[in-house]
């Protein structure tokens, strides 16, 4: 049998494919099932990884098409993330995007960081010494996390404000 | 005095206490796919962020480059929990600023690119926390950090992003351990997110009835709360070991009298030994020291101490040249008759 892709080297592997319950079912050639978004996405779940990520794929086992499934900065693929447990870097966690918050789903049972720096603990800290923040601080703030999310349009519209404000006071 | 030989640690079930932060740097891969160039460049960022003239604190600390260490005084940093056994296989750069006492250190290129670990004696998990939190701060002015609003810290491992915390207890517990009920502890404890496990040794029985518990979830949580969990968790645990003995103290003081003076007299006169048999020895006689049993004078460290003293390479630091298993076993009881 010939591979259903290339069509020209034999085919080794087979792949079942369920899509809301279609099945579609095709024959690859070693190279095109490694090439392909397709490939078990059961293998290599074993040791650290064993049993956490079960809920993810089903019963067959096929890999879900999503992106490009690896990352643009260090080229760590996603087949290899869950073969090897490890993460290449930081931008892993962007290139990986929602298939990763699966598997933080599954691990850690949440997806949404609490503790130190985020804005819960920012929340938390000005609860515990109320303080009212002036219209100026209020902004200066806005005006950080514009610049930190990289929202330059938003930043400036903000330093606009707080300098029509120091004008009023003047 | 190193944190661990502090005499006053043997008063109960909790042997230390730790905190382990994990950071990366923006802008690098993690030590997995770091080349060795920006491997090196990582270990001078980092150390310099801790060792330099703005801050005091850095003088305090002492730069060990790993990979320019013998075998035996790896092992010897594994065994006193100041490295991991992933950062003694490393061959790339990777190296640890320690301070004086080693209650802080700080590895570099391990899984992750920063780990800052914070140890204290006894139950002591708030200040381990916050030394580890002023480390974090003082490295933090100077590097930016890997992080993401949502997800919080950025680690190597998904099990570690968000906090990048783990916090643990050392353990001792004899009793629950003789009574068998650890393996239903272990699966209680994991319904709360948490996991204890066995130091020492790789049998089925962990040697000398050591124990770690520690978070196993980061994400979801604040640092705060993941430590009042664990203290609610480990405070039941230490109320179950301690009940267990005071019991046993009433029903069978002469069988705990028993073992604790044979243990002694073992430990005391030998003239060699393994390291599972003195783990164990050493457990009875920490027993009866908790106990009131033994006079905790006759010996002269705390027992926590002499147990990571009887590791291999902790044995083949003092040796000072290869020694095989029959010369260690030697070496162990001349240690061991010098402390008590
Ligand atoms: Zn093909
Ligand atoms: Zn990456």
């Amino acid at each position: 049998m010939l591979c259903d892709k290339c069509k020209t080297n034999k085919a080794t592997v087979h792949i079942r494919q369920s899509i809301n319950g279609t099945v579609t079912e095709y024959d690859l050639c070693d190279k095109c099932a490694a090439e392909s978004e397709m490939i078990n996405d059961g293998f290599g779940f074993d040791g650290l990884f064993g049993g956490f990520l079960n809920g993810m794929g089903n019963t067959e086992s096929v890999r879900r098409k999503e992106g490009s499934g690896i990352c643009p900065v260090c080229g760590l693929s996603f087949e290899e993330f869950i073969n090897g447990g490890r993460l290449g870097c930081p931008d892993c966690y962007t290139a990986f995007g929602d298939r990763l918050k699966g598997v933080l789903k599954n691990i850690q049972g949440s997806t949404l960081h609490t503790g130190k720096g985020s804005d819960e603990a920012r929340r938390i800290k000005t609860e515990e010494a109320p303080k009212e923040l002036t219209e100026e601080e209020k902004l200066k703030n806005e005006l950080e996390q514009a610049i930190k999310a990289e929202n330059y349009e938003k930043a400036a519209e903000i330093r606009d404000k707080i300098r029509a404000l120091k004008g009023k006071e003047d | 005095m190193k944190w661990y030989e502090d005499k006053s640690l043997d008063s109960g079930v909790v042997l230390s206490s730790r905190v382990r932060l994990a950071r990366n740097i923006k802008g690098f891969a993690f030590p997995s796919r770091l080349g060795d160039d920006k491997a090196w460049e990582l270990v001078s960022k980092i150390k310099d962020s801790v060792i330099n003239e703005r801050t005091p604190l850095g003088a305090s600390f002492e730069y060990i480059y790993m990979p320019s260490l013998s075998a035996t005084e790896k092992l010897s940093m594994l065994e006193n929990h100041i490295v991991s056994p992933e950062l003694v296989k490393k061959q790339s750069p990777c190296a640890v600023l320690a301070n004086e006492d080693n209650s802080v250190n700080i590895l570099i290129n391990e899984e992750d690119q920063i780990r800052i670990q914070s140890m204290c004696t006894g139950y002591n998990i708030d200040k381990a926390w916050e030394e580890a939190d002023r480390i974090d701060n003082l490295i933090g002015e100077s590097v930016k950090y890997a992080y993401d609003d949502t997800l919080g810290y950025l680690t190597a491992c998904v099990t570690n992003v968000g906090t990048g915390m783990r916090a643990s207890f050392m353990l001792h517990l004899p009793m629950l351990e003789g009574s068998g009920k650890m393996n239903r502890l272990a699966s209680d404890v994991g319904k709360f997110g948490m996991t204890i496990r066995g130091i020492y040794g790789e049998g089925s029985k962990p040697l000398g009835s050591v124990y770690q518990i520690s978070n196993q979830i980061t994400l979801g949580k604040s640092e705060r709360e993941i430590i009042e969990n664990l203290k609610n968790i480990t405070t039941q645990i230490i109320d179950m070991e301690n009940a267990l003995r005071e019991r046993t103290l009433k029903s069978r003081r002469i069988d705990m009298e028993d073992a604790a003076y044979r243990a002694l007299g073992t430990l005391k006169y030998c003239a060699k030994i393994s390291s599972a048999e003195a783990m164990e020895l050493l457990s009875r006689v920490r027993l009866g020291i908790i106990s009131g049993i033994v006079d905790k004078n006759l010996c002269k460290t705390n027992i926590y101490n002499a147990m990571m003293s009887v590791q291999g390479g902790n044995l083949q630091s003092r040796i000072g040249h290869n020694a095989d298993e029959s010369e260690r076993d030697i070496s162990r009881a001349a240690y061991l008759k010098s402390i008590f």
